[in-house]
């Protein structure tokens, strides 16, 4: 079930119909949340559910076995990963493993297609399966290294897997977070309640009026490329698609906090203006939250972190960013994705450039622009269709070829006009943070409360009317 | 005092039934009709209805083919016009296409309009189909039971405002109407330049013919057959020096491709006629459409 589909609308409204009254009582809460969270997924595709209910029983047995049988702890954690790993591996990786197995064995001349062997069932990608398989993961190492009291409520346990707001596309929310809410009655304030309504109205706004007016142009950019493009052709693409993933993606996850905090849970943010960072480590302590902070505590800081040597350290941080190019598609592109997000932060320990370029005047902006050209060029991996086609494209980039004019023919002048007014205004709302202006109050108190309420009303009738042509959330195919 | 998120979505209905009332319209046709094009190809591609026959084919046959010209022609038969843009011809069309046909008919039959371009590979996927057929249950509920509402609720663009108020049109207006039975009766203006040949080269250039297409059309036309269904075939006219051109570059044998069809059953209809308009080069306008299918549908009772 998609945020941005009239059924969703239907859903929300029966959830939050019965919430005041399912969630009085604890048991009737957990089941509640269950249900309707099943109901969501479902929606979907139901043959997957018994995928979140079987590798989600395998970690609730495992987090209890692990406190009655002390000494097989590290069997049963090495069951609760096999588990997890090995449903990534049969419905995400197995296509990816096929084809290049098959392409290896045709360069020694033997002759197999694997992928045909594959049953076509398992090569449907289960939406969100990265998210929940990792939410369930940490729930077992949390409960391994005694850092959590497993539950013994297996309908808590679901509530905490498989709670409908964060579950197909994140947050990911970890059980030493959640577990406790769960178990309080939830109260949810007028205040609270607000928060969680402009959070919605904004996310929506993200998806619908930014992200896919222009997905609109990104997605015909690429799926019908202009013969002998223009560079700045494909710097304009590519400025359109950075926003367009931002918003496609910070638009959910505020969608999803909004949604718990009406039910009165809070999660955590996930995205804090990325865009406005001065270094790739800065980009990273503010995309995509939840996963980076996950691949720190359960992949860099186990294989040692920052500890030992220097080229041990960057070892740790180039394989945690190649698993984590990984964790974002079964393709070559995005493990090189990975790989150049690890190169350019190597060579910020080493330079130190950010820092250089911060104590020159004007400096911070300098930083960000060039990061933002650093994350720009790394996007092409990310959404090229190939390898092939994101060499071209990021070839074009640097070969200077034709100028502005050459870009607006190839572009036509209403979808240039489109495009940008979308990123202008995705990008004031970024520098609106970047300049400290959300701090400000630019409205006397009595006033304030009644401009919001009609600015986000403002914002709703925009998103309907302005919507661009509606389409997934792009992190659902992770 | 009302929560202030009731306040929000009262004011936001108001908001949204007030604007619906002064919404400007486009200076680009095309832009005013896209709820109406969504209802068209979502209502395509989940069609339920029966028919004696069907079109099959990619964009010359969906704006070429007026299927309200054919039954004017062949009153007694129930036609529809089951192409698609930048389809290809293979099995999923031809499976999807023949679910269309009243078994209960005597009359069933075929017409499929290969194109060189239908047979390019990459056509296979016939993402155009997909796209529509597998929207969300909800949005093809809405646009199949509520499609006034959709209208209502169409999205603009968001550059809307300042071209009104400079003034910026496109250099060309595209009218397409759409119609019940499958066919849009479209109409550019200006007309393309005939120089845009050379991007259409261009982007030709590379790409080749699916030999297994062209077979697949062929055992299709022969399971047909065996089956007593009819199965006509013709090359929707477009203009000659682009077809020309596409026949070269992609280097497709038509004489040999139309004796196969022949000898797996199937009847090869000539239509053509010296005046036909097409406003791209690639497409009838509206007018030649239905003209070239009046010619079609006579073609179609002398195969009979």
């Amino acid at each position: 079930m998609l945020f941005n589909s009239p059924v969703f609308l239907i859903f929300t409204a029966l959830f939050f119909a019965g919430w005041p009254l399912a969630k009085r009582q604890e048991q009737f809460r957990y089941f509640y949340i269950v249900v309707f969270s099943f109901v969501f997924y479902g929606w979907w595709d139901w043959r997957f559910l018994f995928l979140i209910i079987g590798s989600g029983l395998i970690d609730y047995a495992a987090g209890l076995a692990m406190v009655r049988f002390d000494s097989r702890r590290k069997l049963l954690l090495a069951l609760s990963l096999l588990g997890n790993i090995g449903s990534l591996m049969v419905f995400k990786y197995s296509g990816f493993f096929a084809e290049n197995l098959t392409w290896l064995f045709a360069q020694a001349g033997v002759q197999i297609a694997l992928r045909e062997s594959i049953p076509e069932f398992v090569l449907i990608l289960p939406v969100g399966i990265s998210f929940y398989t990792f939410q369930s993961m940490s729930y077992s190492i949390d409960v391994y290294k005694r850092q959590l009291e497993p539950t013994a409520n297996i309908l808590q346990f679901f509530a905490f897997l498989a709670f409908f707001p964060q579950l197909v596309a994140g947050p990911i929310v970890r059980a030493a977070d959640l577990l406790p809410q769960l178990k309080l009655v939830p109260r949810a304030d007028e205040a609270t309640r607000w928060e969680g309504t402009k959070l919605i109205v904004h996310g929506f706004a993200k998806k619908v009026f930014i992200a896919d007016n222009l997905a609109f142009y990104v997605t015909g950019a690429f799926n019908d490329p202009v013969h002998s493009p223009s560079s700045w052709y494909w710097w304009v693409i590519m400025t359109a698609f950075a926003f367009q993933i931002y918003c496609d993606f910070s638009g959910y996850s505020d969608i999803a906090r909004g949604l718990a905090k009406w039910a009165g849970y809070d999660f955590l943010v996930n995205f804090r203006h990325p865009y406005v960072a001065t270094s790739l480590r800065d980009f990273w302590s503010r995309w995509h939250i939840s996963l980076s902070t996950w691949f720190r505590d359960y992949v860099y800081i186990p294989l040692g972190g920052s500890r030992g040597s220097r080229l041990r350290s960057e070892s740790n941080m180039w394989t945690t960013m190649l698993v984590s190019g990984f964790w974002h598609g079964a393709a070559w592109n995005f493990l090189i994705w990975g790989g150049l997000h690890a190169l350019g932060m190597s060579i910020e320990r080493f330079s130190r450039w950010p820092q250089r370029l911060m104590a020159l005047p004007g400096g911070r902006h300098l930083a960000s622009l060039v990061l933002l050209l650093e994350v720009w060029v790394t996007w092409v991996f990310f959404r090229a269709t190939s390898l092939e086609q994101a060499l071209r494209i990021v070839a074009s980039m640097f070969s200077f070829h034709g100028g502005p004019q050459m870009a607006v023919d190839q572009l036509g002048g209403v979808k240039l006009l489109n495009i940008g007014i979308i990123i202008i205004i995705a990008a004031l709302r970024e520098y609106w943070f970047f300049l400290r202006l959300d701090e400000r109050r630019f409205l006397p108190r009595p006033l304030d409360g009644p401009v919001q309420v009609a600015a986000l009303a403002a914002i709703v009738v925009v998103c309907v009317f302005f919507r661009g042509p509606g389409s997934q959330f792009i992190y659902f195919q992770f | 005092m009302l929560d202030r998120t009731f306040q929000t979505l009262g004011l936001a209905l108001l908001g949204v039934v007030a604007f619906a009332q002064i919404k400007p319209s486009s200076p680009e046709p095309i832009e005013n009709v896209r709820a109406r094009e969504t209802a068209f190809y979502i209502d395509k591609a989940h069609q339920r209805s029966q028919f004696d026959g069907v079109i099959i084919g990619d964009s010359r046959a969906l704006r070429g083919v007026s299927t309200e010209a054919l039954a004017d022609e062949l009153p007694n038969l129930r036609i529809y016009n089951f192409a698609f843009n930048s389809a290809g011809l293979g099995d999923l069309l031809y499976r999807e296409g023949e679910k269309l046909l009243d078994p209960a008919s005597s009359a069933q039959f075929v017409v499929l309009a290969p194109t060189t371009l239908t047979f390019q590979p990459w056509k296979r996927a016939n993402e155009m189909f997909h796209e529509y057929r597998n929207k969300a249950r909800d949005q093809v509920w809405l646009y199949q039971n509520l499609p006034t509402l959709a209208e209502h609720l169409q999205p603009l663009s968001p550059s809307i405002y300042i071209r009104r108020a400079y003034d910026i049109r496109p250099a060309k207006l595209l009218e397409q109407d759409f119609r019940p039975d499958g066919w849009i009766a479209t109409r550019q203006m200006p007309v393309d330049d005939p120089s845009e040949l050379a991007k259409h080269r261009e982007y030709l250039a590379g790409n080749v013919i699916d030999p297994v297409l062209v077979q697949e059309m062929m055992s299709q036309t022969r399971a047909w057959t065996a089956r007593g269904i009819r199965v006509f075939a013709f090359a929707p006219p477009a203009d000659r020096t682009r077809l020309a051109m596409e026949d070269s570059v992609l280097g497709f044998d038509w004489q040999g491709f139309r004796e196969s069809f022949v000898a797996a059953g199937g009847r090869w209809l000539e239509v053509s006629a010296s005046d036909l308009k097409t406003y791209d080069g690639s497409h009838l306008d509206a007018d030649s459409a239905r003209r070239m299918s009046r010619i079609l549908a006579r073609e179609i009772a002398k195969a009979w």
